[in-house]
């Protein structure tokens, strides 16, 4: 399980670097409704896990 | 009103969607095009839950679905600022308010091939950046990058 600190590391990285980190992928796990940051070569946390770092490199309308 | 064909269609294909990657969302008035919303509970990593609410609009999918927090209401931010008061804010990616509740930016062009579950998706993941900032004081856009 990744705690929320980890989530938002991840996605803070996603900003400073202009892309998703190399070595991290975020996840959403339906199964879960959870968020989850992982190494690219790990398993996903089930197999209808997406990944989500599309989204978060797209990102979100300044509003 | 109601739907039209081919929108019915697009519509039963929306539900499939979203019932397999967020279960517990229901479709309020589904009959009704004026009146269409998504709603559902989801729970972020820290364990704090949160309603969203998606407004279906009459013409989907050829504009943009609102969608805002219903709950907890008031939506509170760092150290307890209600985050309405922000109103439309490019650091909070937030909107003004719709039916009282704070409003999310999600997508600024809106395409058809867009999903209400992709919306819903892109809210989870504001609602984690938000634990980020009642953690630490920093606006949503230290977490969330602005569209380009």
């Amino acid at each position: 399980m990744t705690n929320s600190q980890d989530v938002t590391r991840h996605l803070q990285r996603t900003v400073q670097e202009g892309q998703a980190p190399s070595d991290q992928q975020l996840m959403f796990d339906p199964t879960t409704g959870q968020l989850v940051v992982k190494r690219p070569s790990e398993r996903a946390p089930s197999p209808d896990a997406v990944v989500a770092d599309q989204i978060t490199e797209d990102g979100f309308f300044r509003g | 009103m109601t739907w039209t064909q081919a929108q019915q269609q697009r519509l039963q294909v929306e539900r499939q969607i979203l019932k397999k990657y967020f279960p517990s969302f229901s479709w309020i008035n589904p009959a009704d095009s004026d009146n269409t919303r998504v709603e559902g509970n989801v729970r972020t990593n820290a364990g704090n839950v949160y309603t969203l609410r998606v407004y279906v609009p009459s013409d989907f999918p050829n504009s943009r679905p609102d969608m805002v927090v219903t709950s907890p209401y008031p939506l509170k931010g760092y150290r307890g600022q209600d985050l309405k008061e922000y109103g439309t804010s490019a650091s909070m990616h937030t909107l003004d308010p719709r039916d009282g509740y704070v409003k999310i930016c999600h997508y600024r062009e809106w395409l058809p091939n867009l999903t209400v579950y992709l919306v819903v998706l892109k809210g989870r993941v504001w609602l984690e950046s938000l634990e980020g900032h009642r953690r630490t004081g920093e606006p949503l856009d230290h977490f969330l990058a602005h569209m380009k």
